[in-house]
């Protein structure tokens, strides 16, 4: 069961990503051709240098080893803000703000998949990632904040020690519904804007799978995981923060 | 002397402050930021404000850190062509808008990145002349959202790659110049007409914060009012 959806006007997500995580590589002259493709559905295309490296701190001298390079394209379109970079096996999609819905980024990932599996092939698919990096600004007072107030996720401390300046922290969650692993990363950052501070609530929901799924039913998940992380993302804010989304510009 | 503006040349006074400055930082060029390590692979991040916060994150969680990547891929060291650098400039503003345009409107976006686009056109660009600088561009946004002045501003950029904003009121006499500088400074001019006499005002290297009360004697409103 979920919650009804929500649809601000000025959602704080800053990028939305989609991967597609495969058991194999794709035979390079067929990815050659998708490249062609989909160089004609983004506006530039930027072939950029991935290093692989393996790090042995046993070694006291020269840890980091370099193991091999690899191309990765990258696809960028809308000031760089709507993305696609393919690289071994890792097929990703994302997008910078301003975000504008779900059906938008959907579609996006369906072109260039069919585009891909066109050319590739069907590939085996072992993970799905679906990630969402929210900013929400916090207005200062008298240079505090009070995170209780704006979010449910923050560092529980002694009522004796102040929180100043920054937190980290991962919380890790299991959604047994929709059969995947949510990553919360939480933190404070720099505010781009004067007098606020920022927190950053990233939600990550990834699902591995054991045995072959249809497109169909890759997107049938991303739907779903979509919509979960909606509905946890709505439990994590106050009400106090969904009124500064729904102001208008 | 020179001064990218989308007024037309017979707009600009020829003494304004924003002539080439030596306080220009170094050229800011979007070429990724820090690398991660990550289950032993190096990545960097989608965009600088995504790339730093990984950064953050996988300093504290560098054994937990396995799920779906939001990672950039950095250039490899090479000699970048004029086109480049110039291309790299305009998107590294995109990418900058895009962080913050849940508090800017999008006709100011589009404003801003149309007359970013055109101040880097390979074919106008001269050789002494700096791409934008994203601190200046970060400086203009935080003024922005404190000032909120209805009347949109017009662009202009600095040889220093400084963004510069102009407001003109009273057929033009009245002019109100900002530029603006990394770490939140301001410079500004201010040029007033009445009755054939024209006054002139300006300060330099002026905190973020102050600004609103050094340009409060000369009444702003004229410009940032739409009324």
């Amino acid at each position: 069961m979920y919650m009804t959806e929500i649809k601000y006007l000025s959602p704080p997500i800053t990028e939305a990503v989609v991967e597609f995580l495969s058991t194999t590589k794709p035979d390079e002259k067929k990815c050659k051709r998708a490249i062609t493709l989909l160089k004609r559905e983004y506006e530039e295309y930027k072939p950029q240098n991935f290093h692989d490296y393996h790090i042995d701190v046993s070694r006291k001298h020269d840890p980091v080893r370099k193991e091999k390079e690899v191309v990765a394209h990258s696809f960028f379109s809308d000031g760089m803000t709507k993305r696609a970079i393919i690289r071994e096996n890792s097929f990703l999609t994302s997008t910078l703000a301003p975000y504008t819905c779900w059906a938008d980024f959907r579609e996006r990932i369906v072109r260039d998949r069919n585009i891909w599996q066109k050319c590739v092939g069907p590939q085996k698919i072992h993970r799905l990632g679906m990630r969402y990096i929210n900013r929400i600004d916090l207005p200062l007072e008298n240079g505090k904040v009070r995170l209780e107030d704006y979010v449910k996720i923050y560092p529980q401390i002694p009522n004796y020690l102040e929180l100043r300046g920054r937190y980290t922290m991962n919380v890790q969650a299991q959604l047994e519904d929709i059969g995947a692993l949510l990553n919360i990363n939480s933190s404070t950052i720099e505010s781009p804007l004067p007098n606020f501070a920022s927190v950053i609530l990233d939600f990550d929901v990834i699902r591995v799978f054991d045995k072959v799924i249809s497109n169909d039913e890759a997107y049938e998940f991303l739907d779903q995981a979509r919509l979960k992380k909606n509905e946890v993302f709505e439990h994590t804010v106050t009400d106090k923060t969904r009124e500064m989304f729904k102001r208008e510009l | 002397m020179s001064y990218k503006s989308n007024r037309s040349e017979s707009d600009i006074t020829s003494h304004l402050l924003f002539a080439s400055s030596s306080l220009a930082d170094a050229v800011h060029i979007a070429t990724g930021a820090d690398n991660i390590v990550e289950s032993g692979q190096v990545i960097s991040g989608l965009s600088d404000a995504t790339n730093a916060l990984l950064k953050v994150i996988s300093d504290m969680h560098p054994q937990t850190r396995s799920g779906t990547y939001a990672g950039d891929l950095t250039d490899a060291p090479s000699t970048k062509t004029l086109e480049e650098v110039l291309f790299d400039a305009c998107a590294a503003v995109k990418v900058e808008l895009s962080w913050v345009s849940m508090h800017l409107s999008k006709e100011l976006r589009d404003r801003l990145t149309n007359r970013i686009d055109q101040f880097h056109d390979p074919d106008a660009w001269e050789a002494d002349e700096k791409p934008i600088q994203i601190k200046s561009l970060k400086t203009f946004i935080r003024w922005f959202y404190l000032a909120r002045p209805e009347k949109l501003p017009s662009f202009g950029m600095s040889d220093a790659g400084y963004l510069v904003a102009s407001w003109m009121a009273n057929q033009n006499k009245d002019q109100l110049f900002l530029e603006f500088l990394p770490k939140d400074k301001v410079r500004w001019y201010v040029a007033l007409s009445e009755e054939g006499q024209t006054e002139y005002a300006n300060g330099d290297n002026v905190p973020l914060m102050h600004i609103g009360s050094r340009l409060q004697p000369y009444g702003v409103a004229r410009w940032f009012s739409m009324g």
